[in-house]
């Protein structure tokens, strides 16, 4: 008996974790579109009847998209499957539908830093072939992309993707703060340091003198990338090698965990771009460097307790002679998926999808200031939605560095073998030059082995 | 006859066994095929290289870290909720106005969802506007507490969450063991005069022991393929802090897109677990059976 049950035991605990080892993921697969599709038949729709489905990511853009698809399908009557799902499933859920190539997606949404990726291992389509097609390039109007945004998205010169939106990174201060305190406003990291060593002293402790993400992952390298560039260090040397144990780059993560070990709020080492938004949001720390979409919510009286109180300015820099510049250029962009069984429909939607006609309207719709189309960026909502830092946004795009994060298709791992260098400096664990060490090797082992 | 008859039940046991005996073998097969290669969801080739996946993770040492962790995690929460959900067994196993409500409430945390109570504990942590910070503060015990941003705490609140979800869970089995028990021996020792304390040592938990051998294997074999409450609360940070082997093969797996790694260090975890645990009920078991 107790034999058995010994046997019963193991087989329990042997099943049990290989299944509890697939991990159980929610399932976030968000709200699919059904469009009213139908119309009238002609030889102007010689798509009709076709059917794509698109992954995009969970983002304003996207919910504009959705909410104004009926007229695509309406127009083309192709039918649309749209499914939405958060940024942090979504290159997973993608890799794992590429790599079985079973063209379960046609037109997949994602981050440059995952394109590279996806034409690495060959799963999206180079699109010049349609972009030239005259025959169904009637939506696609290349000079009306910011060019920053569409240079991002080729490779060798031949593009890959459409940019949907962009962002940049900027400084974001507490005007109010500022004057009340008489801090003027820092260009320079010693400058940082002193305005928030400032307000922390001033307010006696109440208000933290600056918040950044802590979160180890891409939540922290996004931030901490400004400060390894503006102190004049670099992601990759001239041989494609990891240059994360300069000394730059030691500099700039231990003014990273001074700063928010000294100023910083309880708590910072868990803040992701949520938590860090919302305690700017809530008044409760007067800077903040992030990205450009936080404008939108800081100037959102529905979210935010200090809209009209911030101040927006170009990130900080240290180095006279840095090797790029110390604001990121991220662009998420539309990939058609060489599995796709309906290429030509695919690509109407994507080329629709971003053309300035349904960007202008999104902006109506959703908070969306991350728009790719200039025409857009002229338009009279985005002036009246994102005046109050619009100017410094456009600047910090303009001087926005494509290499802001690695470029490989290797990124994702560099980024997380960084992001928990910087959660240990932080955290005390080790200093900052040994924690950049342990992960520079980590890194080179992995670029080495090609 | 009943020979025959159990015979005949084989026949219909015997197509269920086959599917769950063909489903694992095939999923057991392809995660070796996987696990000698080096498949890598970016890359677009992959080759077959032998144990090297397996060398390599015996040379990590953040692997071997995390598994510490995952016994850490796994044997605090299960000790504590075993404690917790005996003790409440115990208390509440009386007639009292309003019983059957206390234990309906009593499991509202062991329905709700993981990773939504995994979100409400991120809230309640919130170290500036949480709600834990502020009692705290409240009652003078400061309100600066650091729960998931600091070393010392961000495991010891994984904990407290994962054992608020699961004591409940630790009571129904208690409290159906108590229910079923016997009131003879009970009263037979009453009789004797056997004091409350002796009557609970030698006479109560010799019979909760079945009972308190199920809870305790189902709560451990559970704690240590913990996943979501981890992946929600924290991500395995800071500072690897939380980081316990599921989660660290999630990162391969999913962010990093080593999926070769990833099931390599499933597969050592599975077997490293495994081996411990039955040698762990074995020990458990043998003891009994000796007294």
């Amino acid at each position: 008996m107790n034999k058995r049950l010994k046997w019963g035991a193991f087989a329990l605990l042997a099943t049990s974790v290989v299944i509890g080892g697939c991990g159980n993921k929610a399932d976030n697969a968000g709200a699919t579109g059904t469009g009213a599709s139908g119309a009238t038949s002609g030889s102007d729709m010689p798509y009709k009847g076709k059917e794509i489905s698109v992954l995009l990511e969970g983002h304003s853009t996207s919910n504009a998209i959705q909410k104004i698809l009926p007229e695509f399908e309406q127009k083309t009557g192709i039918k649309v499957n749209l499914e939405i799902v958060p940024y942090s499933d979504l290159t997973s859920k993608a890799l794992i539908n590429f790599s079985s190539r079973s063209g379960r997606y046609d037109i997949v949404m994602d981050d440059i830093v995952h394109g590279y990726g996806y034409v690495n291992a060959g799963y999206v389509e180079p699109l010049d072939a349609y972009t030239t097609n005259a025959s169904i390039n009637a939506d696609f109007d290349e000079a009306d992309f910011v060019p920053q945004y569409l240079n991002a998205m080729k490779i060798d010169k031949v593009m890959y993707g459409l940019p949907v939106y962009g962002e940049s990174t900027f400084l974001m201060y507490r005007k109010d703060l500022f004057e009340e305190y008489g801090i003027k406003v820092p260009t320079t990291f010693d400058e940082l340091m002193t305005a928030a060593k400032t307000v922390n002293e001033k307010s006696k402790g109440d208000i933290a003198g600056i918040t950044l993400r802590g979160e180890q992952g891409i939540q922290n390298v996004y931030v901490w990338a400004t400060f390894l560039w503006g102190f004049g260090g670099q992601w990759l040397n001239e041989q494609g090698l990891t240059d994360l144990a300069s000394p730059e780059a030691a500099k700039a993560l231990d003014f990273y965990q001074e700063i928010l070990n000294k100023y910083g709020p309880t708590g910072v080492a868990n803040f992701g771009w949520q938590e860090n938004r919302l305690l700017f949001q809530q008044g409760k720390a007067a800077m903040t460097i992030d990205a450009t979409v936080n404008g939108a919510y800081n100037e959102d009286p529905k979210e935010s307790s200090i809209v009209g109180k911030v101040g927006y300015a170009p990130v900080p820099t240290q180095s006279d002679n840095p090797k790029g510049g110390a604001s990121s250029l991220t662009v998420h962009g539309m990939y058609l998926s060489k599995e796709s069984k309906n290429k030509d429909a695919a690509w109407l939607f994507m080329s629709w999808a971003t053309a300035k006609e349904q960007q202008i309207k999104s902006m109506s719709i959703e908070p969306n200031s991350g728009v790719s189309s200039l025409a857009a960026m002229q338009d009279s909502s985005f002036l009246t939605k994102f005046g109050a830092f619009k100017d410094t946004m456009l600047e910090a795009i303009e001087n926005g560095n494509t290499q802001y994060l690695p470029q490989i298709p290797q990124s994702n791992e560099v980024i997380n073998n960084t992001g928990v260098a910087i959660s240990k400096a932080l955290l005390g664990n080790k200093s900052a030059a040994d924690a950049l060490k342990e992960a520079n090797d980590l890194n080179n082992k992995l670029l080495s082995a090609k | 006859m009943i020979r025959q008859l159990r015979n005949r039940a084989n026949y219909w046991v015997m197509p269920v066994l086959l599917i769950l005996g063909i489903m694992s073998v095939v999923v057991m097969g392809y995660s070796i095929y996987m696990a000698v290669r080096d498949i890598n969801l970016v890359k677009s080739v992959t080759s077959f290289v032998g144990f090297d996946n397996f060398v390599a993770l015996f040379h990590d040492s953040r692997a071997w870290a995390s598994l510490w962790r995952t016994l850490v995690f796994s044997v605090s929460a299960t000790g504590i909720e075993l404690l917790f959900g005996l003790g409440l067994a115990l208390f509440l196993n009386r007639q009292f106005v309003g019983r059957k409500l206390v234990r309906t409430l009593l499991l509202i945390p062991m329905i709700m969802t993981p990773v939504v109570s995994g979100l409400i504990w991120r809230v309640f942590y919130d170290p500036n506007a949480g709600i834990i910070n502020y009692y705290m503060g409240v009652l003078g015990m400061g309100s600066k507490h650091n729960w998931l941003g600091s070393m010392d705490l961000a495991m010891i609140s994984v904990i407290i969450a994962d054992v608020w979800q699961w004591t409940p869970f630790v009571f129904l089995i208690l409290a159906a063991g108590l229910d079923a028990m016997p009131n003879e021996p009970l009263e037979a020792a009453e009789v004797d005069g056997a004091s409350p304390i002796q009557r609970f040592i030698h006479v109560v938990l010799p019979l909760l022991a079945p009972s308190l051998m199920i809870a305790f294997l189902l709560r451990i074999i559970d704690s240590v393929k913990t996943f979501d409450i981890i992946y929600v609360m924290t991500r395995g940070g800071p500072s690897l802090a939380t980081e316990t082997t599921n989660m660290y093969a999630y990162i391969q797996g999913f962010n990093n897109f080593n999926i070769s790694y990833a099931t390599v260090i499933n597969l050592t975890i599975t077997v490293i677990i495994t081996f411990i645990f039955t040698t762990v009920y074995s020990k458990l078991s043998g003891s009994k059976a000796r007294r």
